[in-house]
């Protein structure tokens, strides 16, 4: 015999052993939970286990606030010291870039963008949150009400123009080259980093770029992997009001409602 | 725990000028404390858009309640749990996201590829100690737990909370905390064991066979 009086005495399953780890079971449960693991092998390899779900939870570093959301609740906080309700902001977007939130958001919306960046840049850097997130907010902390002032002056990923044009699925691929090559000056000028479309080059008569909203951002940089688009246009396709959104090599469609979670594609073609 | 490590005024000293009328105090409570406040926000929603928004919506709250805190709890308390509630609460408004998706490609391939459960367990990528991957698997699995069951596990392993504070910044008992955080290490050991931290995971047997409660008893 194995030292088991009882047939529910076979190996207790990893809840009932994480449940003993944690203090849970006492009385009779916790004795005879504790004789089988000191004689079983098996089950104190799952309670070994369990401590290294712990430790392992814990290894990993908790990531520094990105510079942008701190901006943004600091410019809601100052909003709110200054007694001034955000819901109530006068602030409006100008009607050819209309925004689907208030301008407050806008700061938000920009800080999303960021955090994106620093979420995923750190996916990919090794070196660790400390990096690109730390050296940024240093500047900031040192003056808790720095972007107040102009909240959404840190640079997007991209920016949202409203150029006006009527896309259609015959001309889409072709329209679209003119719009990025209006912009831009040519196809393949894809911001290589964030923010660089800000400084970039804008024929004049072009609509400047808004900065976009978080739903917006989340849905592009979900369509385009991450990629920094060319081109986000709030304009018309088939004559509804729609997003057309291109990196150098593809273009997406996609409606006014369009999220990370729930693109809204209208459709989608190589360039 | 969050240690104040401003020498000059206490949490509460900023917390009683903000409700005095100091209108610098409440940002210093927040720039104190933020970091703490945004790692609770984003391992419990697992969507740095939901933390930011949830967070926001903590901090203009526990602006607007400051008076209303009693001081039976620390400062620190108070603000974390205003901001799981916020969390937990935009989780409740979002449910439709049962596989949130952080946008990382390599997030989501092991969300999918762990979505079998015991099945694809194996499958996980090699156990190296990189902290990169660690982090990827980690976030990956904790969105496999419920939402209440993720905030306890988060404040107690991720981020080292004490039980008895987690429970007061949850609201629930002692036990309740230790019974979540237990069921969580529970539900997350297949897909977690493997990352055993620094210490080196050879000689792992198979971690499926280990937990099944049927496997090779009597």
């Amino acid at each position: 015999m194995s030292g088991l009086r009882h047939p529910e005495q076979r190996h207790p399953d990893a809840t009932a052993l994480a449940e003993y780890r944690a203090g849970l079971a006492d009385g009779r449960r916790g004795r005879r939970l504790a004789a089988h693991v000191v004689s079983c092998a098996r089950c104190a390899s799952v309670s070994d286990q369990l401590a290294a779900v712990s430790s392992a939870l814990s290894s990993v570093p908790a990531p520094p606030m990105p510079d942008l959301v701190e901006r943004r609740i600091t410019a809601a906080l100052a909003t709110e010291a200054a007694g001034l309700d955000s819901a109530s902001a006068p602030t409006r977007p100008k009607r050819h870039v209309r925004l689907p939130r208030p301008a407050l958001v806008a700061s938000a919306v920009a800080a999303c963008l960021v955090l994106f960046g620093v979420v995923f840049g750190l996916t990919r850097s090794p070196a660790g949150p400390a990096s690109s997130a730390a050296g940024s907010s240093a500047t900031s902390a040192s003056s808790p009400l720095a972007g107040v002032a102009a909240p959404a002056a840190s640079k997007p990923v991209f920016v949202v123009t409203a150029s006006g044009t009527r896309y259609q699925p015959a001309t889409l691929a072709t329209q679209v080259r003119a719009q990025m090559a209006a912009r831009y000056g040519g196809t393949n000028s894809a911001p290589a980093n964030p923010g660089a479309l800000q400084g970039a080059a804008r024929p004049s008569g072009a609509a400047p770029g808004a900065v976009p909203s978080a739903t917006l951002a989340g849905c592009v940089l979900h369509l385009t992997k991450q990629v920094p688009p060319s081109l986000v246009d709030r304009a018309t396709y088939q004559g509804k009001p729609a997003y057309v959104i291109a990196v150098p090599d593809r273009v997406w469609v996609v409606g006014p409602d369009c999220t990370a979670s729930s693109p809204d594609l209208i459709t989608s073609t190589g360039l | 725990m969050v240690t104040p490590d401003a020498p000059e005024p206490s949490d509460a000293d900023l917390l009683r000028s903000h409700v005095a009328g100091d209108a610098a105090a409440f940002g210093l409570l927040f720039q104190r404390h933020k970091d703490r406040l945004w790692a609770v926000a984003l391992r419990t929603t697992c969507d740095p858009e939901d933390a930011a928004d949830a967070l926001q919506e903590a901090m203009i709250s526990a602006f607007r309640r400051a008076k209303d805190f009693r001081g039976d709890s620390a400062v620190t308390t108070w603000l974390h749990r205003i901001v799981v509630n916020a969390a937990l609460d935009r989780l409740r408004r979002r449910p439709a996201r049962s596989v949130s998706w952080s946008g990382d490609p390599d997030a989501l391939e092991t969300l999918l590829a762990q979505d079998g459960r015991g099945e694809a367990a194996p499958f996980i990528p090699s156990p190296r100690a990189d902290s990169v991957d660690t982090r990827l698997d980690v976030d990956a699995a904790l969105r496999l737990l419920p939402a209440p069951q993720r905030a306890a596990l988060v404040l107690v392993d991720m981020l080292g909370y004490p039980v008895a504070e987690v429970a007061a910044i949850l609201g629930l008992s002692e036990g309740t905390v230790k019974s979540r955080c237990a069921r969580g290490r529970a539900r997350l050991l297949p897909y977690l064991a493997h990352l055993r931290g620094d210490s080196a995971a050879g000689g792992n047997r198979a971690v499926t066979d280990a937990v099944s409660p049927e496997g090779g008893g009597g």
